[in-house]
């Protein structure tokens, strides 16, 4: 995977969720789409899936900062004390509640506070996609929980443009499952 | 042109970019396009064309900088006893400028021109989530570039992008 390959993808992807995101009204934006995958009952608006994404894009570019400085556990959450790895069931409660927290936070802020942040983080990203070489792009990620779903640091940064149209979608269908006839 | 609008248009035009110069030969990449309008004897590729943009954004940015800074965004270009230059005079310093840029970066593989540009362009999404509102829509004196406001030149780096692959595309040594 080239470096241009990865820095479109992100571009196109970011493009078209602002644009989607831009053309739903406040209100819309406001609606509710899914319950916190911690609390149920706490409500993600489809809004709060566009703010939720920024949050994993900066521990991604955190993570991968950490492990191109050599670090052998660059996502510290994932492991205890003693450097043993958590298993799914204590470390997802630990994420969801992040996002939670993260939510609620970040809560006050306008849509176009919100796109304000996200191109500050977004910028964060394209830096250091800049700043590293070929062969880094190419190294397996090391003790992170994404590599379920990327190979290497290379396919960590497709990630992000993943997971921002994974959460549209399910913003949508949530949307849309609520609104559907009993 | 809000915050929104400026980050699609750049993420957009940038993307058609890369996805269209990647997908050329390197021999079409690299091929004599149009003629060096400082120097007859070189010619700019389209590869050359691309990494252009990247200098007048990287310019642009500094631009911006000193005019939020409440200093002269654009400053006069000046003549060594202090007149005014002339247009011409102004634009000789400017294809004096690029072309030197150019020949920095010539002969460079595809990635590395787009690496470069990548950096300049995290520089730009940085400092559109950092200017307000107000900011971006503030004018910079004397600039003759969009509508001369912070926002509307920042978006014209994507116009500039295509622009010059326009330039690339129609050169007239390009022999087709």
């Amino acid at each position: 995977m080239e470096r241009w390959e990865i820095e479109a993808r992100l571009n196109r992807s970011r493009a078209s969720l602002l644009e989607t995101y831009a053309a739903m009204s406040a209100a819309e934006r406001s609606r509710p789409a899914t319950n916190s995958a911690l609390n149920a009952e706490v409500e993600w608006t489809a809004g709060d899936h566009f703010l939720h994404i920024i949050d994993p894009e900066q521990q991604i570019v955190e993570a991968i900062r950490r492990q191109v400085a050599g670090e052998e556990f660059p996502y510290p959450v994932l492991f205890d004390a003693e450097g043993n790895r958590l298993s799914s069931d204590v470390f997802l409660p630990i994420i969801h509640a992040r996002n939670d927290t993260w939510l609620a936070d970040h809560h006050d802020l306008t849509f176009d506070e919100i796109v304000a942040l996200g191109a500050e983080v977004r910028a964060r990203v394209l830096k250091l996609l800049s700043e590293l070489t070929v062969e880094q792009l190419a190294e397996p990620l090391r003790n992170m929980p994404w590599s379920v779903f990327a190979a290497n640091i290379g396919e960590l940064f497709m990630l992000v443009a993943q997971h921002g149209e994974s959460h549209y979608s399910q913003a949508i269908k949530g949307v849309e499952a609520r609104s559907a006839p009993a | 042109m809000d915050r929104i609008e400026i980050e699609v248009k750049l993420n957009k035009d940038r993307a058609w970019l890369l996805e269209t110069l990647s997908a050329m030969s390197q021999d079409d990449l690299f091929r004599a396009r149009t003629e060096s309008e400082h120097d007859s004897s070189k010619s700019w590729s389209y590869a050359d064309h691309f990494i252009h943009t990247t200098l007048i954004e990287q310019n642009w940015n500094a631009m911006f900088r000193r005019h939020v800074a409440g200093e002269q965004g654009m400053p006069q270009r000046l003549n060594k006893d202090g007149t005014a230059q002339s247009r011409d005079e102004v634009m000789a310093g400017i294809h004096k400028w690029t072309e030197t840029w150019a020949d920095e970066h010539r002969g460079k593989p595809l990635g590395e021109l787009v690496r470069a540009g990548l950096k300049v362009r995290a520089d730009t999404l940085g400092l559109l989530a950092e200017l307000t509102d107000e900011q971006l829509a503030s004018t910079i004196p004397g600039t003759p570039w969009a509508d001369s406001t912070v926002g509307g030149i920042m978006a014209a780096n994507a116009d500039h992008g295509r622009m010059h692959f326009k330039y690339a595309k129609e050169g007239a040594l390009s022999g087709s």
